[in-house]
C-alpha cells in the first residue's frame, strides 16, 4: 500500500467517524434523555478507538507496529488459540504484530459490528454468524477471498457451508465450524415421572403425550420452544417445507408442510398447553431456564447448549449425565431434521495491512488450524476432510448422535434471512399468542415478505 | 475651613488624569464587562449547539436519505419517502397507541405518586430524619443504572418465580398475570416498572417546589381554620402548579425516550405490545439497518416532544405558568 | 369580645429562649402593641398566643378557658402577617373568603354577603374580583386585613402589618387600623418594632427585649416614666441623652469627662452614682452665655433640618454627643457656641447596676409638657 494513501483514508475514516457518531449521538440524544438510557449499543464505534490501527498510520514511514483487532462471538473460541498464528505472522513479516481479540455476547453482536463497519471504524477480521454475510456484503467493506481458495481447500467445505460464504461469486468468508439443533430433555425429571431418561420422544405426538405427563406448572412446563423463525426451521424441514423457493426470492413456508410446522407451535401453546402459559419470545434466558429444570423438554435448540452448562460450572460428564439428546421430534408422516448454522471468519478491506489481514485468514482456515479449533472448542468442523478424524469427535458431546443427524442437515437461506427472519417471527408469535391462525399468519407473512424480497 | 476647598478639587483633578492614563486596560475591561453575560454563556451555547442542534439538523437531513448502516457514505436521497413510508405503515400507529398508553400511565403514576410522597415527606408529619431517611431511600430507584432496573425487574416479574408473582400468590391470586411474556400485561408491567424508577424524580421534583411556597401560606391557612387535607387542596397543590406543570413536561419528554428498560426488559415484544416509538427508533436504525427511516423516526419522536409541551402549556395557560 | 391572659408563658427553641416567662392580660377590646428590637420575641409571643407555635411552659386562657393546647385553626384567633401571606392563586374575593370557607359554618350566601360586608367597611369593594398580583400595597394591607376580620374572630393579632409599607401610607394605615380596631371593639394585639407607631396606636404598650416583658402600660406612661434604661433608650427618637453622674444633697452632677459636665438639681435620697437621662426635647439651649452649676458652654458640632424641629448635636467627651431638639425656626448653627442646660423636671435617673428607674421624691406634674408646652420655649 502507498503510504500517502493510507493517509488520506484515515482522513476519510475519521470523516465518517465523525458523521457515524453524529448519527448515534441523535439516536442516543433522542432516546436517551431519561437519565443514562444509554444501553447495550456501543454505536458509532464509541469506545473501540483503542483499535491498534492508529498507531500504523501515524507518520510517513512503513509501519513497523500493526495490532490485528479481531472480534468474536462471546464463546469458546480464545485469544490462545489464535496466538501460534500470531507468531509465524511475526516472523514472516518485518512488523511487530500483535492480536487485539475482543468477544461480544450474541445478542449485542450484529448490531454492534454492523455500525462500527458503517461508521468507517471496522475490525480487521471477525467472526460473523453466516445468516449475517449478507448484511456485511453491502456495505461493500467485506474483503474477498477468491485468489486464495485454491491455498485452503475450498471445496472441501460441505456444500451448504460454501454456499454461505458466497456472494455474487465472491468468497467473503470461511466456515469455522458449524452447530445442530436437536431435541434435550431433563433425565431427572423423566426418571420421577416414571418415563426412560435415556430415549427421547421421537414423533410429535408421542412427543405431546411426554410432555403432558412432565406438564406441571407453575414449578415445571412439559416443554417450552422459542417461537422464531430459526427454530421454526426444525419442524418446517421435518414437515418437508422451505423457507424460500429455489431462487431464494419466493415464500415458501405457506405450503402444508410450512403450515404443519407451525401447527406444532400451536400446539404446544394452544391446544395441548404443555409449555408456560404465555409463549417464549426472546431466547435469552431460554437455556439457563431449561438448564434450571423450568422446561422438561427443549424440543429444538442449538447444540450450544453445553457452553451454558458449562458456564454453570458442569462438567461434561455431568451435562451427559443429566440431559439427553436427540434429533428433534417429526411428524409421523415426515421424516426426522435439523438446521445448521455457524460462524465464518470474515475480513474487512478497510484494514491497513490486507497483506497480513489475507495471510491470517488463510491460516486460520486452513485445514489444521480447522482441526485443532474444532477439537479444542467441541465443535462440529465444516470440513469433509474433518468430519471422520477421531480426535475431533472425541470431545463432541453425543458426538453419535450428532454423527447421525448431519445427514438430516438443512440451512436458513442466507441472503435474504433477516427480512425472514423479522416477518415470520411476528407471524409465528401471532400463531402461539392465539392471536392467528397457523395458514393465515403464515400467508400474511408471505404477503409481507413478496413485497422485501 | 476655606483651605480645604481646592485641595479637595486638587484631589478630584488627580484623579481624573489617572483615568486617562489608564483608559486602554481601563476600556479593555469595561469591554469585557459588557460582553460578560454573552462570555458566560457562550460555553454552555456551544454545547448546546454543538451536542444538541448541530445533530439535530443532521438528523433532519438524514431523514430525507436512504441511509444503510452499513455504509453510512452510501447516501441517496429519497425526499419524504421515509416519513411516507412509515406514516402509511399500520405498524406505526400500532407503536403510537403503546407509547401513548405506556407515556400517560407513567406520567400520571409518576407525577401523582411523587406529589403525594413529597407532600407527606414535606410538611413535617414525619420526625425530620425519618422524612431525610425516606426521601434518600425513595431516590435509589432513580439513581440506578436503567439497564440495572430493567434487568431486575425481569426477575420481580417473573411469572413463575418472580417476587411480584410470589406476593400476588400469597395473597391469595391463585393465576396471577404471567407480565412480560403476556400480550396484554406485559405493558402494564413496564408501566409499573417505569413509575417505580421515575417517581423519585418527581418527588425530588416537588419537594424543591415545596420549598418554594412560604411557610406563612400555610400558617395562613392553619389560622384561618383550614385542615390539613384542606391546606393540601387550597393552598399546596394549587401553589405547585407551575412545578407540576414543569414536571409533566419533564416526565413526558423522559417516557417518551425511554427505551432502554424495554430493550432489556421485553425487547418490546410479546407480539410488539410494548414497542414504543423510541425503540421503534432504535431497532429501526440497529437491527433493520435504516439510519435514513430512523432519523425520520426520530424527527417525529422529536415533533410529538414539542407537541406534548405546547399542548400542557395551552392546558397550563401559558409559558409564563413553568416559571 | 374577649380578653386573653397569658401566665408564665415561656418559649425555646432548642437552648435559646425566645420568650422569658410573660405574664399579660390582654383587656377585652383593647389595642396592646408588643414593641421590641429584632429578635425581642414579640412576633414569637403574638405566634404563641395564636396556636402557630406551642408555648414551651404556660398557659394562655381567652375568656378564663385555657387554649394552651388547643390548635391553631381551633382558636378562632385571626392574624395578618407581616407579608400579607395573600394566597396568590386566589381572587381578592377568594382569599377574603377563604377562612369562612374553610371554617365551613356558613353557606356560600352567607359567605358573600360577609365578604361584601367588610370589603365595603375597608374600602375595598371594586377589587373583589382582581388578581393579587394586581394590588398595590396599601391594598394588599387592606385585602389581608379583611381575611383576617371577615371571620368575625375572638381577637386579632397582627404581626408587623405595616413593615412592608413605604412611610406615608404607613401612617394612613395607622390611622386606619386603630379606627378598624375601635369599631369593631375586637381585642388586638399588634407587633411592630416601631416605637413611634406603638405610641401611636396602641391603648397600652408592651416593651420586650430578650424575651422579657420590660414594661407595659400606656404610651404615656412609657415615654414619661420608662421603667430602665432599655426602656428609655428604646422609646423616643431621636434616643433620649444619658450620662453617667453623681449625687448628693445638691442634685445631680453630671461627669465632664463622659458628659456636658453640669448640674441638675433634683431631689434624690442616695448618694451611689446614676445614669440621668433627659430627653433631646427637654434639653434647654440659651444663645446667652449663662453661667452657674446647670449650664455648660458647648458649640454645636452640626445640625439636623427635620421639619418642623431641628436636632443639635454636641460633641461631649469621647465618642459621647448631647442632642437636643428645638424648633426648627430656631436661627441655631454648626459652630455656634451656645449655653446647654437640662429641664430638672423632665430628666430621669436610672441605678447604674439594676438598669431599674429610680424615682425621684419630688416630682413635677408632667401634663404641662403633655400639653405642649416645649422647655426651649423659655
Amino acid at each position: 500500500m502507498v503510504d500517502s494513501d493510507q493517509h488520506t483514508d484515515s482522513l476519510v475514516n475519521r470523516r465518517r467517524f465523525v458523521k457515524a457518531a453524529g448519527v448515534t449521538g441523535v439516536a442516543g440524544l433522542l432516546a436517551g434523555c431519561s437519565g443514562g438510557d444509554s444501553t447495550t449499543t456501543n454505536g458509532g464505534g464509541n469506545g473501540n478507538g483503542g483499535n491498534g490501527n492508529g498507531g500504523t498510520t501515524t507518520g510517513n514511514q512503513t509501519s513497523k507496529t500493526f495490532t490485528l483487532e479481531y472480534i468474536d462471538v462471546d464463546g469458546d473460541r480464545t485469544k490462545e488459540m489464535f496466538m501460534p498464528v500470531i507468531e509465524e505472522l511475526n516472523s514472516k513479516y518485518d512488523a511487530e504484530i500483535s492480536l487485539n481479540f475482543r468477544e461480544v455476547p450474541y445478542g449485542n453482536y450484529k448490531k454492534q459490528l454492523l455500525t462500527r463497519v458503517g461508521g468507517g471504524n471496522a475490525p480487521d477480521v471477525a467472526a460473523i454468524d453466516q445468516i449475517w454475510l449478507g448484511s456485511f456484503y453491502n456495505s461493500g467493506k467485506l474483503m474477498t477471498f477468491n485468489d486464495i481458495q485454491e491455498q485452503i481447500n475450498f471445496d472441501d467445505y460441505f456444500a451448504g457451508f460454501k454456499e454461505a460464504v458466497v456472494q455474487e461469486e465472491n468468497i467473503v468468508g470461511f466456515p469455522i465450524t458449524t452447530d445442530v439443533r436437536g431435541m434435550y430433555w431433563n433425565k431427572d425429571q423423566f426418571e420421577s415421572a416414571g418415563l426412560d431418561p435415556n430415549t427421547g420422544p421421537e414423533t410429535w405426538s408421542e412427543f405431546y403425550d411426554v410432555a403432558a405427563q412432565l406438564h406441571d406448572p407453575p414449578n415445571r412446563y412439559g416443554t417450552g420452544i422459542i417461537v422464531a423463525a430459526g427454530i421454526y426451521s426444525v419442524p418446517l424441514f421435518s414437515a418437508g417445507g422451505q423457507f424460500l423457493k429455489s431462487g431464494g426470492s419466493e415464500p415458501a413456508f405457506t405450503s402444508d408442510a410450512g403450515v404443519k410446522g407451525a401447527e406444532f407451535i400451536d400446539k404446544i401453546y394452544n391446544e395441548e398447553k404443555i409449555g408456560p402459559s404465555s409463549p417464549i419470545t426472546g431466547g435469552g434466558n431460554y437455556p439457563q431456564e431449561f438448564l434450571n429444570g423450568t422446561y422438561s423438554i427443549a424440543p429444538v435448540y442449538g447444540s450450544w447448549m453445553d457452553f451454558f452448562a458449562r458456564q454453570k460450572g458442569m462438567s461434561n460428564e455431568e451435562i451427559k449425565q443429566k440431559y439427553g439428546f436427540s434429533i428433534s421430534p417429526h411428524p409421523s408422516s415426515g421424516s426426522p431434521a435439523t438446521m445448521m448454522g455457524g460462524f465464518a471468519w470474515s475480513a474487512f478491506n478497510t484494514t491497513d495491512r490486507p497483506d497480513i489481514v489475507k495471510d491470517f485468514m488463510g491460516r486460520i482456515s486452513g485445514q489444521e488450524f480447522n482441526r485443532k479449533i474444532a477439537r479444542e472448542t467441541g465443535r462440529i468442523p465444516t470440513r469433509k476432510a474433518l468430519l471422520d478424524a477421531s480426535e475431533v469427535w472425541s470431545n463432541i458431546l453425543w458426538s453419535d448422535t450428532i454423527k447421525e443427524m448431519l445427514e438430516y442437515g438443512g440451512t436458513r437461506p442466507v441472503n435474504n434471512w433477516s427480512a425472514v427472519d423479522e416477518i415470520l417471527t411476528t407471524s409465528l408469535q401471532e400463531v402461539a399468542y392465539d392471536r392467528a391462525e397457523p395458514r393465515e399468519a403464515l400467508q400474511s407473512a408471505a404477503d409481507e415478505l413478496a413485497g422485501e424480497l | 475651613m476655606s483651605d480645604s476647598e481646592p485641595s479637595y478639587l486638587d484631589g478630584f483633578e488627580a484623579r481624573r488624569e489617572t483615568q486617562t492614563e489608564l483608559s486602554r486596560l481601563e476600556r479593555l475591561y469595561d469591554r469585557v464587562d459588557q460582553k460578560l453575560p454573552y462570555i458566560m454563556i457562550a460555553p454552555v451555547f456551544i454545547i448546546v449547539v454543538g451536542l444538541m442542534l448541530y445533530p439535530a439538523v443532521w438528523a433532519f437531513k438524514l431523514s430525507l436519505y436512504d441511509v444503510p448502516i452499513s455504509n453510512l457514505d452510501n447516501q441517496v436521497f429519497v425526499g419524504f419517502q421515509n416519513y411516507v413510508e412509515i406514516l402509511m405503515n399500520s405498524f406505526f400507529y400500532k407503536v403510537m397507541k403503546n407509547s401513548v398508553v405506556f407515556v400517560s400511565a407513567s406520567v400520571v403514576g409518576q407525577v401523582g405518586i411523587g406529589v403525594t410522597l413529597a407532600v407527606l415527606l414535606d410538611r413535617g408529619w414525619l420526625d425530620d430524619r425519618l422524612a431525610r431517611f425516606f426521601r434518600a431511600t425513595y431516590i435509589l430507584p432513580w439513581a440506578t443504572t436503567a439497564v440495572i432496573v430493567g434487568y431486575s425487574w425481569q426477575f420481580l416479574l417473573n411469572p413463575r418465580v418472580g417476587l411480584v408473582n410470589q406476593f400476588l400468590r400469597a395473597l391469595g391470586w391463585a393465576n396471577p398475570p404471567p407480565w412480560l411474556t403476556s400480550v396484554q400485561w406485559a405493558i402494564v408491567g413496564l408501566i409499573i416498572m417505569n413509575i417505580w424508577r421515575g417517581t423519585p424524580f418527581s418527588m425530588i421534583f416537588q419537594t424543591s417546589g415545596l420549598q418554594s411556597i412560604q411557610e406563612s401560606f400555610y400558617e395562613a391557612a392553619r389560622v384561618g381554620g383550614a385542615s390539613r387535607l384542606q391546606t393540601v387542596r387550597n393552598v399546596t397543590l394549587p401553589l405547585l402548579r407551575p412545578f407540576i406543570l414543569m414536571n409533566l413536561i419533564l416526565v413526558t419528554l423522559f417516557t417518551f425516550n425511554v427505551f432502554g428498560m424495554i430493550l432489556v426488559m421485553t425487547g418490546g415484544g410479546p407480539l410488539d405490545a410494548t414497542n414504543v416509538l423510541a425503540l421503534h427508533m432504535y431497532q429501526t436504525a440497529f437491527s433493520l439497518g435504516n439510519f435514513g427511516k430512523a432519523s425520520a423516526l426520530a424527527v417525529l419522536l422529536f415533533l410529538f416532544n414539542l407537541l406534548t409541551v405546547a399542548f400542557y402549556l395551552r392546558v397550563f395557560g401559558g409559558v409564563d405558568q413553568a416559571i | 369580645m374577649s380578653t386573653i391572659d397569658l401566665e408564665n408563658v415561656t418559649k425555646r427553641f432548642g437552648d435559646v429562649t425566645a420568650v422569658e416567662n410573660v405574664d399579660l392580660t390582654i383587656e377585652d377590646g383593647e389595642l396592646l402593641v408588643l414593641v421590641g428590637p429584632s429578635g425581642c420575641g414579640k412576633t414569637t409571643l403574638l405566634r404563641t398566643i395564636t396556636g402557630l407555635e406551642l408555648p414551651t411552659e404556660g398557659t394562655i386562657s381567652v375568656d378564663g378557658n385555657d387554649v394552651t393546647g388547643i390548635p391553631a385553626r381551633k382558636r378562632d384567633i385571626a392574624l395578618v402577617f407581616q407579608n400579607f401571606a395573600l394566597f396568590p392563586h386566589m381572587s381578592v374575593e377568594e382569599n377574603m373568603s377563604f377562612n369562612l370557607r374553610m371554617q365551613g359554618d356558613l353557606d356560600a350566601e352567607e359567605i358573600d354577603q360577609r365578604v361584601a360586608d367588610i370589603a365595603e367597611m375597608l374600602d375595598i369593594s371594586e377589587l373583589l374580583d382582581r388578581d393579587i398580583s394586581e394590588l398595590s400595597g396599601g391594598q394588599k394591607q387592606r385585602v389581608s386585613l379583611g381575611r383576617a376580620i371577615v371571620t368575625n374572630p375572638a381577637a386579632f393579632m397582627l404581626d408587623e402589618p405595616l413593615a412592608n409599607l413605604d412611610a406615608n401610607l404607613r401612617d394612613q394605615m395607622e390611622t386606619e387600623i386603630v379606627r378598624l380596631q375601635k369599631q369593631l371593639g375586637i381585642t388586638t394585639v399588634h407587633v411592630t418594632h416601631n416605637q413611634s407607631e406603638a405610641m401611636t396606636m396602641g391603648d397600652r404598650i408592651a416593651v420586650m427585649n430578650d424575651g422579657e416583658l420590660q414594661q407595659l402600660g400606656p404610651p404615656e406612661e412609657v415615654f414619661y416614666e420608662p421603667a430602665n434604661l432599655f426602656v428609655a433608650k428604646f422609646i423616643g427618637s431621636p434616643n433620649m441623652n444619658l450620662f453617667d453622674a453623681t449625687v448628693d444633697a445638691d442634685g445631680a452632677h453630671l461627669l465632664e469627662e463622659s458628659g456636658p459636665g453640669l448640674a441638675v438639681p433634683i431631689d434624690l435620697d442616695r448618694s451611689d452614682p446614676i445614669v440621668l437621662g433627659c430627653r433631646p426635647e427637654h434639653v434647654l439651649v440659651d444663645r446667652d452665655d449663662r453661667s452657674g452649676g446647670g449650664w455648660a458652654t458647648l458649640e454645636i458640632a452640626f445640625t439636623e433640618f427635620h421639619g418642623a424641629s431641628k436636632y443639635l448635636f454636641f460633641d461631649v467627651g469621647e465618642d459621647t454627643e448631647l442632642i437636643a431638639r428645638v424648633d426648627s425656626d430656631e436661627p441655631f448653627a454648626a459652630g455656634e457656641t451656645v449655653s446647654v442646660g437640662f429641664d430638672p423636671e423632665q430628666v430621669h435617673a436610672f441605678d447604674p447596676a439594676t438598669d431599674e428607674r429610680i424615682d425621684q421624691s419630688a416630682r413635677t406634674d408632667r401634663t404641662r409638657i403633655a400639653e405642649g408646652t416645649r422647655p426651649s420655649d423659655d
